[in-house]
């Protein structure tokens, strides 16, 4: 048997549906509940190979769900992973920008995150404040339905995915999105937490303005190298 | 292969990172975490030592007799500048993605036709050499004054630069210089010349070549082309015969083409026909999406529409003694592009001729002898490349729901009628 079939019989026996997030082209995603111990967790099924999460499989990184199984058949990968709970960073925005600090301090852990991911060749490519989950002080960053291998040389990405105002000008097909793709839209997510708007419309002031401009450049080769150079300029 | 939990001692697949029995891992995980910021130590004792280094230098100066020893650099189209305050790197270039993108270009090359005349601008810029981040407000803080000079190479003539200048058409540059030469006049050195306060002199230099486009023609005599069928198959022929160093031009029947044709890899320049009331038509969307540097020319052709746009283009092109009429957008200059229009005749459309683009290789400060009649919109620009507009000389506007939408103080109309 393999572990995908194993993982789905498990899930039809010792699980329950709790709630469906997402159901559509690109897959579903679920809360499933372990019905003997209750805890809760991710199960994110799609069609594709799960490259880029097999990759979290070893990683444990607090800014980052505990990848718990990736598995393949028949063109289908489903993903196990930890079920973080807390509000998400757009539902705590409604009631308006954060502090400088406050933004400061969630931008560096997410760039923690994206070290995590960057560092095993994997792109996010959907950061923003819906994909951010406060547990308590912790930023967490989810929902790797848009994560991607990243491969040198590779022209375009098959799709382009991503969120339209957070979606880097590359993600839009032109040429492969690459980590300084997530380094844009952690700039718009920065600047969003500031002022509540995107930089096109309300551009942030100060330093953390400046690292939001030097993010967001059309051009990648004009945006901070990595998230560690990001990391250095927030701090 | 199976193994077994190594908590609860179910059978697992063998591959199994996760039992969903008892939910325990069975693989190890190691956690990441990005490494300490030593960098940013580094690099304050790096300033601190600089600060002291450059105390020092500055009690140097204090002793009487001591002072900066102006000096020389020379450079192609780049250079390395040890400013006091860190080092520059300057470098000229020719296209607006380049100075972008900080790539500096040594030689452009222009194919042209010996009547024709180009303008061509150099472009200068200065980054800090270190984190390559724009450095121009403080590099031109530093200079005293600039020249930009051609000077011909190995028999060629000279071609003409202007001084150079802050150009609001290519705001990422520091400084630019038109150079303006015709066709074939073979190679000229474009050198600039920096005058900084603290006496350095910089040069930078690049290279303008111009040679002589050759030129290609087919007429209906040379090939099949009465039909929108036999003249894709002509464009592919040429596409994949005639060598890229060519002009292609095609000397097109007095038929009406039914259907449009898309004009894209080399430019290619189409000249309509006459024979009495006949006329070359075209009643599809001609599309002008070359890829050559080289603008192309659409010439004495009617575009006669029902919808949809005559002519489309996100290439230059000169537009030159052309009907269209009867379309939502008679011809549209998209990003890209300038239509260079000229002895026109727009009537009876949405909108007789529209511009909307940021970028292209090409401009005109003139949209001369053209009529806009019976149109919904004469002529609308919603945005140029550059800042700079053009003036309408000896345009008819008549019978237009609205004569022009432009920005305010885009377009000179003052040398047009309005009926």
């Amino acid at each position: 048997m393999d572990v995908y079939t194993g993982l789905m019989e498990a899930m039809n026996s010792e699980y329950e549906l709790v709630r469906r997030l997402r159901e559509g082209e690109r897959g579903s995603v679920s809360v499933v509940l372990h019905a003997r111990s209750g805890r809760r967790y991710i199960l994110r099924l799609f069609p594709g190979c799960g490259d880029g999460c097999r990759r979290l499989l070893s990683l444990s990184c607090p800014h980052l769900p505990l990848i718990y199984e990736v598995c393949e058949h028949g063109g289908s990968t489903a993903v196990l992973e930890e079920y973080v709970q807390g509000d998400t960073l757009s539902y705590i925005l409604e009631c308006g920008p954060l502090p400088a600090r406050e933004a400061r301090d969630i931008a560096l852990q997410l760039c923690r995150a994206l070290w995590a991911l960057h560092s095993v060749g994997a792109v996010h490519r959907d950061i923003k404040p819906g994909n951010v989950i406060m547990r308590g002080d912790e930023a967490v960053l989810v929902d790797f339905d848009a994560l991607r291998v990243y491969k040198c040389g590779q022209d375009g990405d098959t799709r382009a995915l991503g969120t339209v105002g957070y979606a880097a000008p590359e993600q839009y097909g032109i040429c492969q999105s690459d980590p300084r793709s997530d380094i844009y839209s952690l700039g718009v997510l920065l600047n969003v937490m500031l002022t509540g708007r995107h930089p096109s419309q309300a551009p942030a002031g100060g330093s953390l303005g400046r690292v939001v401009q030097r993010c967001t450049m059309t051009n990648p080769r004009k945006r901070y190298r990595d998230v560690l150079r990001l990391m250095e300029a927030l701090s | 292969m199976s193994k077994k939990c190594v908590n609860c001692g179910a059978e697992l697949p063998g591959g199994a990172a996760f039992c969903p029995h008892c939910e325990a891992s069975q693989i190890e995980r190691r956690p990441v975490r990005p490494p300490r910021p030593w960098r940013k130590r580094a690099a304050a004792a790096a300033a601190a030592l600089l600060l002291l280094a450059a105390l020092a230098a500055a009690a140097l100066w204090l002793v009487p007799g001591r002072g900066h020893q102006p000096a020389a650099y020379t450079g192609g189209a780049e250079l390395i500048y040890p400013g006091e305050d860190g080092e520059y790197r300057l470098f000229l270039c020719f296209d607006w993605p380049c100075i972008e993108d900080g790539i500096s270009q040594d030689l452009a090359v222009v194919e042209l036709a010996a009547d024709s005349e180009l303008f061509k601008p150099s472009l200068f810029s200065a980054q800090f050499a270190d984190s390559g981040e724009d450095a121009r407000e403080e590099f031109c803080s530093l200079l005293e004054s600039c020249t930009v000079e051609a000077l011909p190479l190995g028999g060629g003539e000279p071609m003409e630069a202007a001084p150079p200048a802050w150009d609001e058409a290519f705001p990422q540059a520091a400084l630019a210089s038109g150079v303006t030469f015709h066709g074939g006049c073979g190679d000229n050195e474009v050198r600039w010349t920096l005058e900084m306060k603290n006496g350095d002199v910089l040069t930078l230099s690049h290279t303008v070549s111009s040679v002589l486009l050759r030129e290609v023609v087919y007429t209906p005599e040379d090939a099949p082309m009465d039909t929108l069928s036999e003249l894709s198959d002509l464009l592919r022929h040429i596409e994949s015969e005639v060598d890229g160093g060519a002009v292609v031009s095609l000397y097109l029947p007095p038929v009406t083409y039914s259907g449009g044709l898309e004009l894209s890899g080399r430019a290619v320049n189409l000249y309509g026909g006459t024979d009495g009331e006949r006329r070359t038509t075209f009643t599809g969307t001609l599309t002008i999406a070359s890829e050559s540097p080289q603008p192309c020319t659409v010439e004495g052709i009617a575009f006669a529409g029902s919808g949809g746009s005559g002519l489309s283009a996100t290439a230059s092109a000169f537009v030159t003694g052309c009907e269209f009429s009867g379309w939502d957008v008679g011809a549209e200059s998209l990003e890209g592009s300038w239509l260079i229009v000229s002895g026109c005749a727009f009537s009876a459309n949405g909108v007789g001729l529209l511009f909307d683009s940021l970028h292209s290789r090409y401009s005109s400060d003139v949209c001369p002898g053209n009529s806009f009649t019976d149109n919904g919109v004469g002529l609308r620009v919603v945005s140029l490349p550059g800042s700079g507009g053009f003036a309408l000389d000896n345009c008819l506007f008549s019978g237009n729901g609205t004569d022009i939408e432009a920005p305010e103080g885009l377009l000179d109309s003052s040398g047009a009628r309005f009926e």
